[in-house]
Parts: C-alpha cells; sequence; structure tokens
C-alpha cells in the first residue's frame, strides 16, 4: 500500500514539474497583466513532498533557458508564487513525509540492499531496484536515486518498468541539465508508444530535451505527435478560448509546447521552416495555429516584418482557410505596430484582394459565420478609399484619385445595402469630383442623393450632384451639352422637391429659374421663381431678388404684362435703395408693363382700358422714359373714343409737361383736332397756326393749317387773328395762285365789312394785280375775281362822272366831264375785257349808262347866260346834234346786253337793260307780259 | 292729239280751220316745245269732256268762290287774298282758287308764294291754262326761258284758245329769245283769238320787217 501511495506521489510530482513549462506558453493575446486574473486549479491528492521545490526547479531551469526577457521572468516568479499559495496541501503532505521516521527509510535501504546482495537473481530484483531508487529519492538522496536507475536498466533493460524508469531517468536528467541522456531516456519511454502511462509526458520531454539540445528540427516531431495526440480532435476555438474544451492542465501543456515550437521555428526559417515541415508532415489541423504563434513571437520581440510575414504565410498558404482572413488581419496590424504604412496599405489591399465579396473564400465560408471578416473588408475598403482620399487630396495625383474612387466602388460594390454604403457612395462622388471626373462623380452623387433611404448626406448628396452637373457642362460642346444641360435642370428641380429643407434648396432653384429663364422657357422659368419665392421659411433677400427678377422678365417676355408688373413690384421690394442702376431698371421695366398694357387694350379696341393704363404710367413711375409716349398714347386713344374734352385736358398737360417732346408738333396737330371736335375753334386755329410753324410738316400741311386756321378763325368772327392768318398765306404762299388769290378775296370781304375804304380798294388791286401776274396759273376764278375787282375799282370814277354836272365855263366843265368819261370807260373798258359774264354785263351796262348819262348831262348842262331864244335854240338843237351818238352808243351797249337774254344770261344788269330799253325803245322794248287779272272759273 | 284738240274747235268759230294751220306752223317752229307738251297730256280728255262738267260743285261753295272773285274784281286783293285763303281750307280742290291767289301773290312781288299756288292749281289740273300762264311769267323773271316757253305752250295746247299765252309767248320770243318768227305767229294767233289789238298790230309789223331783214340778211349770207 505504501509503495503504490508513493509511486502516485512521484508520477504527481512529475505532472507537476510540467507546469512551469505550461505556464511560460504565453497566449498570443495575454499580457503580463492578464495573468494576475487567471486561477489556477489544483487537484488535491495529486502532489507529493517537496514536489513544489522540484517545481521551482525546474521552472527556474526553464527560465534560465529561455531569455532574459524580464517580463517572462516577472511572470515566472508570480506562477512560482502561485505554486506556493496553491499548495497547501501539498505542504501538508509534505510536513507528513517529513514526520516519517528517516530511521525506516534507512532501514529499508538497508534492506533493499540486503535484499539484492542476497538475492541477486530474485526475479523482482528490478522492482527492488525501482524501490531503493525510490528510497533514495524519498530521503533526498537522488545521486543515489539515479544511480540505482541506470543500474536497473543496464541489468533489466527489458524490466515491465522501463518506460517508468526511463522517464524518471529522463527527469533526473533533465534536471540535471544532461539533455543527451534525458533525450535517450525520453525516447526509450515514447518507443513504448501510446501504451505507457509516460507517452505524453515523454513527448513532451523528448521536444524539450532535444530543444535545449538545439535540435530544434528534431524536437518537432515529439511536440506535434504530443498536439496531434492533444488537440487534433478537437475543435479549436478563437482567441483565449481556443483551448477551452482541454482542461487547465493540458491547457497549458499546449499553449507551453505552442509557444516552444515558436521559439524552436524562430530559430530555424520561421514561417518557412513551418511550411516546409508541414509539407513533410501534413498540414494539421491546427496548423493555422502554429503560424499565428510564430507571428505572436515575433511580435512580442518586436520583429514587426517577421511577424507579419508569419501570419501572412499561411494566408498565402491557404488563402481560403476560415482563418485566414485574421491571419492577414495579423500581418496589417503587425505593418501597423511596427509602423510600415506602406506595408500596411498593401497588406490591406491583399485583404480586399482576397477576401473581397467576389472572392473564393466566400463559395467557402459562410457570410453568416464571417462577419467579422466582412468587417474587416470594409474596415479595409474605408482604410484604403481615405488613404488614397487624403493623398489624391494632398498630392492632387491622379493615380491616387483613381485608387480612391476604385476602393469606394469596390465597397459599393461588396455592401451594397450597407448601413454605411450612402456614405461612401458619397465619398466615392466626392472624390471623384475632385479628381475632375465631373460626370461621374454626378452619377455618384446622384445615386447617393436618391437610391439610398434618406441618410445624413442624402441632400448634400443631391447639392452636390448639381455643382457636379455644371462642372461637367463645361465640359461639353453643342448638343451633349444641351441634353445634359437638361438632366442638370431635371435634377436641380428634383433637388429642390425632395430636399427642400436643404439650405442651398432656394439657390439651386433660383439657379434653374435663371437658367430656364436664359434659354427662354419663360413657363418653367416663372413656375420654378414663384417655387423660390414661395418657399417656408422664406429664402434670402439676394435669392429672393433674382427669383423675382426671373419671374418679372419672363412674364415681360411672355407679355404677361400685367403680372409682370406685379413680379417687378415684388422685385423693387428686394433691391437696396441705394442699388440706383437696377432700381432704374425695374422702374424702366414698371414702365413699359404699364404702357404694354396699355397698347394690348388699346389693340383690342378696349380704347378706355388703354387710357386708364398710359396715364397711370406717369403716376407710378413719374420720371419713366416712355411716359410721353404713353401720355401721347393717351391722347390719341382719347381721340380715337371721341373724347375731346379729355384728349385735350391730357394734350395740354403734354403740352406743358414735355415742351421740347419729339411729340410736341404731333400734340399740336391732336390738339387741333380736339379743339375742333370740343367746338373751341380760336383755340383750334391757335394750333393749325402752330402747325403752319412746323419744320417737319411739308409745305402742303403747312399751309393747309393756316387755311384751316383762317377758316376757324372766320367761324368764330375773329377778324384781325383771321386776316393775320390770310396775309400770312399770301406772303408765305403766293402760289398755288388759286388759293392765294381767294385769301385775297377774303380779305377784301373783311376790308368791305370794315367799312375801311382805302384798304378795300388796296385790296381790290392787289386782286386785280395777283391776277394779271399769275401767268400760268391764271383761271376762270382770277379771272372773275379780277373782274370783279376792277368793277369795283370802277365805281368811284363812275361815281364822280355821274355826279359831275356840265357847267360854265363849259370848255373846263366838259374837259373835266369828258375826262371822267374816259376814266369810266376805261375802267369799265377793262373790267368787260376779263370775258367774265356777269362782270361783262355789269361793265356793259354801266358803260351804256355812261353814255346815257353823257348825253342826259349835255342836254342839262348849263346854257351860256346871254344866249337869246333864238340862239338858245339853236344852242339846243346843236345839244342834240352832240347827244344823239351818245344815245345811239348807249342803247347799242344796252341791247347788247338784253340780246345776251337769248343766250340764257339774265342776270340784274340784263334785267336794268331791258328796264333802259323799255325807255329808250318803248315801241319795240316796252313789253310786259300779261297774265288774267281775275279768274272766275273755279276749275 | 294737239292736232285733233285743234280740231275739236273747228265748227265753233268761222276761222278755225285758219287757227289749226296757224298753230301747226308754231308746233313746227316752236320745236322743242311739242314733244313735252305731247308726253305730259293724257290720252282721255274728250272722255272727260270738259273740266268740271262731270262734278258737282256745292252750291255754298261756288258761293264763296264767286265773292272771293268779285272782292278781286274790285282790286281788293288783300281781302280777296284773305277769302281765296279761307275758301281754300274748306275746299282745297279747286283751281282756280289757287291760280286767283297765285295772281294776287304775283302782283304782290311774292313770285315764291305764286309758284307754290300754281303747283298746287297744277296738280288738281295739270292742264289749267291760266295757272300754266301764270307759271311761264314767273319762269320768265327767273330767266328760264325755255321753261317758260314750255308751260305757255302747255297751256296753248291745253286750250289753244288761251290768247294770253300766246301774247306771251310772242313777247318771250321777241326779247328774251329772239325768235322773231316765232313771235310774230303768237301775236298772230293773239289778234286772231282777242279783239284787234292795235299796238300788237303795230309789233306785228315791225317783226313782219325784222324777220324779213334777217331772211334777207340769211339769204345773204348763204
Amino acid at each position: 500500500m505504501m509503495a503504490v501511495c508513493r509511486k502516485l506521489l512521484f508520477v504527481a510530482a512529475l505532472s507537476i514539474a510540467c507546469l512551469p513549462l505550461a505556464m511560460a506558453a504565453v497566449d498570443k493575446k495575454d499580457t503580463i497583466k492578464s495573468l494576475e486574473r487567471k486561477t489556477f486549479e489544483v487537484r488535491p491528492g495529486r502532489l507529493i513532498v517537496n514536489s513544489t521545490d522540484k517545481a521551482r526547479d525546474n521552472y527556474r531551469a526553464f527560465l534560465d533557458l529561455v531569455s532574459n526577457d524580464p517580463d517572462l521572468r516577472a511572470e515566472a516568479m508570480r506562477r512560482l508564487g502561485d505554486l506556493e499559495l496553491d499548495a497547501s496541501e501539498a505542504e501538508q503532505l509534505s510536513q507528513n513525509i517529513e514526520a516519517l521516521d528517516s530511521a525506516a527509510y534507512e532501514s529499508a535501504v538497508a534492506l533493499f540492499h540486503q535484499l539484492l546482495e542476497t538475492y541477486p537473481d530474485y526475479r523482482r530484483n528490478d522492482s527492488v531496484l525501482y524501490q531503493l531508487a525510490r528510497a533514495y529519492e524519498i530521503a533526498g538522496k537522488t545521486d543515489d536515486s539515479l544511480r540505482v536507475l541506470n543500474e536497473l536498466i543496464d541489468r533489466y533493460p527489458s524490466t515491465d518498468l522501463l518506460d517508468e524508469i526511463q522517464f524518471r531517468r529522463g527527469e533526473m536528467l533533465f534536471l540535471r541539465k544532461r539533455y543527451d541522456e534525458a533525450e535517450v531516456a525520453y525516447s526509450d519511454v515514447v518507443a513504448v508508444g501510446e501504451a505507457s502511462r509516460f507517452y505524453e509526458q515523454s513527448l513532451y520531454k523528448l521536444g524539450w530535451s532535444q530543444f535545449k539540445l538545439a535540435a530544434h528540427e528534431q524536437s518537432l516531431e515529439p511536440f506535434f505527435n504530443l498536439l496531434d495526440r492533444k488537440i487534433a480532435h478537437i475543435e479549436l476555438q478563437d482567441g483565449d478560448a481556443r483551448l477551452s474544451a482541454l482542461s487547465r492542465a493540458e491547457r497549458e501543456l499546449i499553449e507551453d509546447t505552442f509557444r516552444v515550437l515558436s521559439i524552436s521555428f524562430s530559430y530555424m526559417d520561421g514561417p518557412d521552416s513551418i511550411s516546409s515541415y508541414f509539407d513533410r508532415r501534413g498540414f494539421p489541423e491546427f496548423g493555422y495555429i502554429i503560424f499565428m504563434n510564430l507571428g505572436d513571437l515575433y511580435l512580442e520581440k518586436e520583429r514587426f516584418v517577421d511577424a507579419a510575414e508569419s501570419y501572412e504565410a499561411f494566408a498565402k498558404l491557404d488563402p481560403d482557410h476560415p482563418k485566414s482572413p485574421l491571419m492577414q488581419v495579423e500581418v496589417i496590424e503587425a505593418y501597423k505596430l511596427g509602423g510600415f504604412p506602406t506595408l500596411v496599405l498593401e497588406a490591406k489591399k491583399d485583404f480586399v484582394e482576397r477576401y473581397g465579396m467576389d472572392r473564393p473564400f466566400w463559395l467557402k465560408n459562410s457570410a453568416a459565420q464571417n462577419t467579422a471578416v466582412a468587417a474587416h473588408l470594409k474596415a479595409n475598403l474605408n482604410d484604403l478609399a481615405q488613404y488614397y482620399h487624403a493623398e489624391a487630396q494632398s498630392k492632387d495625383s491622379r493615380g491616387d484619385y483613381q485608387q480612391a474612387a476604385l476602393w469606394y466602388r469596390k465597397y459599393l460594390d461588396y455592401f451594397p445595402g450597407d448601413p454605411d454604403s450612402a456614405k461612401t457612395n458619397f465619398l466615392l462622388g466626392e472624390i471623384l469630383f475632385e479628381s475632375d471626373d465631373f460626370y461621374q462623380a454626378t452619377l455618384e452623387y446622384e445615386r447617393t442623393a436618391y437610391e439610398y433611404p434618406l441618410h445624413e448626406q442624402s441632400s448634400e448628396a443631391a447639392y452636390a450632384a448639381i455643382l457636379s452637373y455644371r462642372a461637367h457642362e463645361k465640359t461639353l460642346q453643342d448638343v451633349p451639352k444641351t441634353a445634359w444641360h437638361q438632366q442638370y435642370l431635371d435634377s436641380g428641380l428634383r433637388f429642390a422637391d425632395t430636399y427642400p429643407q436643404h439650405p442651398e434648396s432656394g439657390l439651386v432653384l433660383t439657379t434653374i429659374a435663371e437658367d430656364l429663364f436664359v434659354q427662354t422657357h419663360y413657363d418653367l422659368a416663372i413656375a420654378v421663381g414663384q417655387m423660390v419665392v414661395a418657399k417656408q421659411p422664406p429664402v434670402a433677400d439676394p435669392l429672393a431678388r433674382t427669383a423675382w427678377t426671373v419671374i418679372a422678365h419672363a412674364q415681360f417676355e411672355l407679355q404677361n404684362f400685367a403680372e409682370g408688373e406685379a413680379a417687378y413690384y415684388q422685385l423693387r421690394s428686394y433691391t437696396p435703395a441705394d442699388d440706383a442702376v437696377a432700381q432704374q431698371e425695374i422702374k424702366d421695366r414698371i414702365a413699359s408693363s404699364i404702357y404694354k398694357q396699355g397698347e394690348i387694350a388699346r389693340d383690342l379696341g378696349d380704347l378706355e382700358a388703354a387710357v386708364t393704363h398710359f396715364t397711370r404710367l406717369g403716376k407710378v413711375v413719374p420720371d419713366a422714359d416712355i411716359r410721353a409716349t404713353a401720355e401721347y398714347d393717351a391722347a390719341a386713344a382719347l381721340i380715337s373714343m371721341a373724347a375731346w374734352g379729355r384728349a385735350t385736358s391730357v394734350l395740354e398737360d403734354f403740352r406743358r409737361d414735355y415742351p421740347d417732346s419729339e411729340f410736341a408738333d404731333d400734340i399740336t396737330a391732336k390738339l387741333a383736332v380736339s379743339y375742333l371736335e370740343s367746338g373751341r375753334g380760336a383755340e383750334a386755329a391757335a394750333e393749325f397756326e402752330r402747325i403752319a410753324e412746323v419744320d417737319s410738316s411739308s409745305e402742303d400741311i403747312r399751309r393747309e393749317a393756316l387755311w384751316k386756321a383762317a377758316g376757324l378763325y372766320k367761324d368764330g368772327i375773329q377778324v384781325a387773328d383771321e386776316k393775320r392768318v390770310l396775309d400770312n398765306i399770301i406772303a408765305r404762299y403766293p402760289k398755288p395762285i388759286s388759293e392765294s388769290i381767294e385769301a385775297r378775296y377774303r380779305l377784301l370781304q373783311i376790308a368791305e365789312a370794315s367799312g375801311d375804304h382805302q384798304a378795300r380798294t388796296a385790296r381790290l388791286q392787289d386782286m386785280v394785280r395777283a391776277d394779271a401776274m399769275a401767268g400760268g396759273q391764271r383761271s376762270d376764278r382770277t379771272r372773275y375775281l379780277a373782274a370783279k375787282a376792277s368793277l369795283e375799282l370802277a365805281e368811284p370814277a363812275r361815281r364822280s362822272f355821274m355826279a359831275l354836272k356840265i357847267s360854265q365855263p363849259l370848255a373846263d366843265s366838259m374837259k373835266l366831264k369828258q375826262k371822267l368819261m374816259e376814266d369810266v370807260l376805261a375802267a369799265y373798258g377793262a373790267a368787260a375785257e376779263y370775258g367774265v359774264a356777269e362782270v361783262t354785263t355789269a361793265a356793259t351796262f354801266r358803260l351804256a349808262e355812261a353814255y346815257k348819262q353823257m348825253a342826259a348831262d349835255l342836254l342839262d348842262s348849263e346854257r351860256p347866260a346871254d344866249l337869246d331864244a333864238e340862239t338858245l335854240e339853236q344852242y339846243d338843237l346843236l345839244l342834240e346834234e352832240q347827244v344823239y351818238p351818245f344815245e345811239e352808243k348807249a342803247i347799242d351797249l344796252f341791247r347788247a346786253n338784253t340780246d345776251r337774254a337769248a343766250d340764257g344770261v339774265y342776270d340784274k344788269w340784263v334785267k336794268y337793260s331791258f328796264d333802259e330799253m323799255a325807255i329808250l325803245m318803248p315801241a319795240r322794248y316796252a313789253k310786259l307780259e300779261r297774265s288774267e287779272d281775275v279768274v272766275t272759273a273755279i276749275f | 292729239m294737239l292736232l285733233q284738240r285743234f280740231f275739236k274747235l273747228e265748227g265753233s268759230r268761222t276761222s278755225r280751220c285758219r287757227i289749226a294751220q296757224a298753230c301747226l306752223c308754231l308746233m313746227l317752229l316752236g320745236g322743242c316745245a311739242a314733244g313735252p307738251g305731247s308726253r305730259s297730256q293724257p290720252d282721255a280728255p274728250i272722255a272727260d269732256g270738259e273740266p268740271g262738267m262731270a262734278r258737282e260743285i256745292p252750291p255754298r261753295a261756288m258761293t264763296l268762290f264767286e265773292q272771293a272773285v268779285a272782292i278781286m274784281s274790285t282790286g281788293d286783293i288783300v281781302e280777296a287774298q284773305f277769302r281765296f285763303q279761307e275758301f281754300l281750307l274748306q275746299y282745297p280742290d279747286y283751281p282756280g282758287a289757287h291760280v286767283n291767289l297765285a295772281i294776287i301773290h304775283a302782283r304782290n312781288g311774292n313770285d315764291r308764294a305764286a309758284q307754290g299756288s300754281i303747283t298746287d292749281a297744277l296738280i288738281i289740273d295739270p292742264e289749267h291754262p291760266a295757272a300754266l300762264n301764270l307759271l311761264g311769267m314767273l319762269l320768265r323773271r327767273q330767266g328760264r326761258f325755255l321753261d317758260a316757253e314750255s308751260a305757255y305752250m302747255k297751256a296753248v295746247t291745253a286750250n289753244p284758245e288761251y290768247a294770253l299765252a300766246h301774247y306771251n309767248l310772242g313777247v318771250l320770243n321777241e326779247l328774251y329769245l329772239r325768235r322773231f318768227d316765232v313771235a310774230l305767229l303768237h301775236f298772230e294767233y293773239y289778234q286772231l283769238l282777242t279783239i284787234e289789238d292795235k299796238q300788237v298790230e303795230k309789233w306785228i309789223t315791225d317783226l313782219k320787217r325784222r324777220v324779213q331783214v334777217n331772211q334777207r340778211t340769211a339769204n345773204v349770207t348763204e
């Protein structure tokens, strides 16, 4: 019983001896700090006396071997402490052993020696030797113990206890750093195979022994054999929990093995050695851990490139292995830690190249189980894109821009529905825009804006698309440019419609409105402009101003002048008062709008409305250039309406307000007509006189105007004015004589009416003179008037002649009478010469009358006073003879007149002549018609 | 037609045949007057007989008319004018009254009113000789000599025995139309229709001489 108990303790001590090594294995993710949190389970009954000391020794030996790494040393110290603390049961056991009677051990030794000497061929001497060795060992005489064991092997190489004995030897030799011997001892145990209880421990210690002997390559075999046994058939987890399926002791054993393997490979050619070893041995399931551990080891030693290459070696070796992506992540991390940005970048690219969502990895590995890979893919894509984005921005390198775009595109290809896709898409748009690829930028911005659920940058992208549209358009020409521009406008409207709250939506709409206006799409320009001004909250004043400008101008262009006018009022409220140029332009446009309304109303025949517009223009825009024209047109419309009173009022105001207007002459003409139609003849006449002074009028018009003025003055009995105008006509327009002669005639009538004989005579003489000098323009009318005038001019001579009585002294009187008669004959002869019937009959009559008067005056002449009766009788007879020719002449002339009756001439002078002939020749001419005195028949 | 009228006169007087011949000459000489006269004559005066023959004149009308005529004959043309105007208010269809009013107006120098009354008379009886004669006088005063001739000719056509029209045609043709031969014929006809007028006889003599002179002058010219 005692022997069995001891044996168990011995095995337990061996097991404990392994612990320090296991503890030396550092989890790749652990730090020293993390060890503080760990607890180690110590199973009771598994420890023996002094095992703690041994464990300490072993551990210290291991520490000496490993390195001078202070961290590891510290860890070792702690683990040592743990051991001491956790070994309370062992302490108790130790105390029990101490309490054993040492004399008993010595007795046993003596007994065994005695046994051996006594029974050298005892079949169980191998067991005796074994017990002896045990006794020495318990007594602390390990050298003796080893010596006994050596003897035992020598004498009983085939003993059933071989594996245990060799194992114990190995342990003792290992402690004594006699690794070559230990290796042999352990090898013997391993050779026994799995049947040995000490197989796994021996594999472990064999590896270690070879490791100590720097036989790294050889050490791999036992280590990997151990690993195959322990973890080849369990499911490995990730990270710290990768060995959670094992007990703590096993876990620590495996981790320790991993650790020493990593060290071995690090002493060899690193990952290449792993690969070549696996080529020979076959690739184990846990192979990736070997690469990872090696990488971790390098990382601890800050051999970052080596670490990365280690990680990557696996990824290259089996890129589609579920662990490969994470290995590649480690590659990236290693480079990152090492401060190798270029290598980081390449590693990230490699990652994307290998684990992009279109790569074979995803055919072999489910997405659901590899969300971390996808997350890394996203992160790397982002990193790459942003790196090149930043590079592009700082260096303005085309290649960088393309790279950035490439990575953004990959992201979007791989994760189209990802929450971050919209953001990435926006960034793609940004990079394309920054690289001047405005076309693609536009597409991406629009996609970002409109093809994702609403996101943080939706509206910003929509706005960016607008800007990009504009930028790209600058690179286009002709038809493509036009088509692109239409798309731009559509996009702009879509933006404003989709994101009305965007701070730039007002600006975009305004720009579009302007654009549409420039393209003469006035209806659309108005509609968009209205959208701008209708926005709530209202857009900034400058935008409102622009929008109203578009609306107003477009309405104007569409000839919606009323709407245009209203819009201009709105525009004015947004235009700074001190912007004189703009204010003036608005005023001009308002004025034009009003004027055009007037024109349209006029064209439609609504003259009253036209007048309203034309007249209000001046009230709304008092200083409008077009005001004069409008008021002129108002007057014209009023004239067309025959609203003479209103027309004259407007015209008078016009003349007062625009004395130098280009329409002044026409105003005069219109005023003339208006006054005329209003019955204000005198004022009309004055206007006609003005017309006669207008330079632009033709001579015919001027002359006609003067005549009109004269006629109006005549109608108004404004004789002085009429006379003045007529004199003006004669002075300015002596020709055509047919007209000027009428002026003379009218002046003659005026002179006659005025009773101014002198003037009348002058007018008569002028009339005669005008006809005489008329030349080719002489007419029946001029002749008639001249004839009439000459008739009148003869009247004074006739009266003088008629009034003069012949008296004594006869000679003088006769001479005078004769002279007067000659005058009369000459005057009436001249009148008769005109050949004007009416004047001829009158002149003929007067001539006849003169002859008759001469005869009568001769007969009635004063007789000489001194004649006697006879002489007087002779004198009278003589007189009668003298008188006879005058009477004959008179009769001839009167008859000449009466004879004209048969020709249809029967004026008063002919009648008078008939009367005279009835007296002078009663037998022939005193023949009056007869009617009945009374008619008695009732029927 | 005119000839028929002239023939109607045959038997009533011894000199009818001579008159008819004279008138025929007048028509040929007057020329222009014959056409319109023939056109304006109604076709049925014969059947109607003499004006008023078939009509019944109210006694009061006749009395009033005769009273007015009597007053007019006394030379009281003012009262006469009043009477005829009053008569016409009651009996507007008797041309005699209109003609007398025309005579009064003409005597007063109111030719326009006279012509109005004549027109009224002629509306009732377009062939009233006295009305037509007075119309001719008024037209002559206006110098409308041919119209005057036409009126006179209507009168003598209506009643070839209406001597005053022939007299006036003589004056018209001599003084105003200087158709001495025509004047001569009318004066001669007038003489046939009236008691011998010595003054007219002298005129006829003078005219004959002048016609002859003219004829000689014409012959010489030819």
